[in-house]
């Protein structure tokens, strides 16, 4: 209940909020939809970690580049 | 809870609130839509640092624009497929265009507290919180130009903010050929959803700036002015003759 509603905040970001920002994401999948598979794959507690560790090495001092769940 | 609160006003609000009252002392004219504009300018261009790495990946990025084209047309009917292509040729030729999620995120709180200072800063209790080096204006007189009352909404600033953002979004909705029959419904939906989005966003941006201070359009309009600049800087398509041209 509560993981789809998340999932349901994360594809509401991605239509209106995302589109403001402009492309930042340093990876694929994008951040956004990253946290929405982990969540998906690993249950809320778990993927909601994988998800903020994500957002942690989306930096200039990460490489990037391909990066599946 | 109460501490990340406290947090926010000792760290993020109170400089700022400071920062901008002593350019609207100091700032020649006493201007405060001036003030506004510079501490606005001058965040911009703090963050810019973290824009810099993105610039100057662009050299190389130019020069992989066939390639780029090529991935383009090859999957232009699934945008999935075409940013995970493009993804491999960027990491095959070990660039990354992007600043990544977290400055992104970082910069965030403190663009929002900046938007309160425009917003709570004309309030005279706010004066309270003026550091000890800070003198007290007694008043601040909420006028751009002379003219423009800052603390009352304003429909010049608030339809000019609309068409920057209209430009702003145009730049990174990325150019689609137009959306055949035959393509899948999702596809279609996507276009058009992106679409609407073009004309949604700037319509939205006047109809809330309707409501508020003209402050805070004045400060959409020059954020989003930089914003454009930025990414013109970074995404500015360039041809191979600019390149010649640059390079001659």
């Amino acid at each position: 209940m509560m993981k789809k509603f998340i999932i349901q905040v994360i594809k509401l970001y991605k239509i209106f909020i995302s589109p403001i920002l402009g492309k930042n994401c340093r990876f694929y999948p994008s951040c956004s939809d990253y946290m929405s598979l982990v969540i998906k794959k690993y249950g809320l507690l778990k993927g909601f970690q994988k998800g903020i560790w994500r957002i942690l090495r989306c930096n200039s001092f990460n490489k990037g580049g391909i990066d599946l769940p | 809870m109460n501490i990340l609160i406290s947090a926010y006003q000792t760290i993020l609000y109170q400089p700022l609130f400071n920062a901008l009252v002593f350019l609207y002392q100091y700032l020649p004219g006493r201007d405060f839509g001036m003030a506004v504009i510079v501490l606005t300018a001058l965040i911009r261009i703090l963050f810019y640092p973290l824009m810099i790495k993105s610039i100057k990946s662009q050299k190389v990025l130019s020069e992989l624009q066939p390639k780029i084209q090529e991935i383009q047309q090859k999957y232009k009917n699934d945008k999935e497929k075409q940013a995970k292509a493009t993804m491999e040729l960027y990491q095959k030729e070990k660039i990354n265009p992007f600043g990544g999620c977290l400055p992104l995120l970082i910069q965030l709180p403190i663009l929002i507290a900046l938007y309160q200072v425009f917003w709570r800063g004309l309030q005279p209790e706010q004066l309270s919180q003026l550091y000890s080096f800070v003198p007290n204006p007694g008043a601040i007189h909420p006028l751009f130009l002379g003219i423009m009352n800052l603390a009352q909404p304003s429909l010049i600033l608030a339809v000019l903010a609309g068409i920057s953002q209209f430009f702003q979004t145009k730049m990174v909705t990325p150019k689609t050929p137009k959306v055949k029959k035959d393509q899948g419904q999702m596809a279609q939906f996507s276009g058009m959803m992106q679409k609407q989005m073009l004309y949604f966003f700037p319509i939205f941006t006047v109809l809330i700036l309707l409501r508020l201070p003209a402050a805070i359009g004045l400060y959409w309009i020059v954020t989003t002015l930089f914003s454009i600049l930025q990414q013109y800087l970074v995404f500015a398509k360039r041809t191979p003759a600019d390149i010649m041209q640059k390079h001659a």
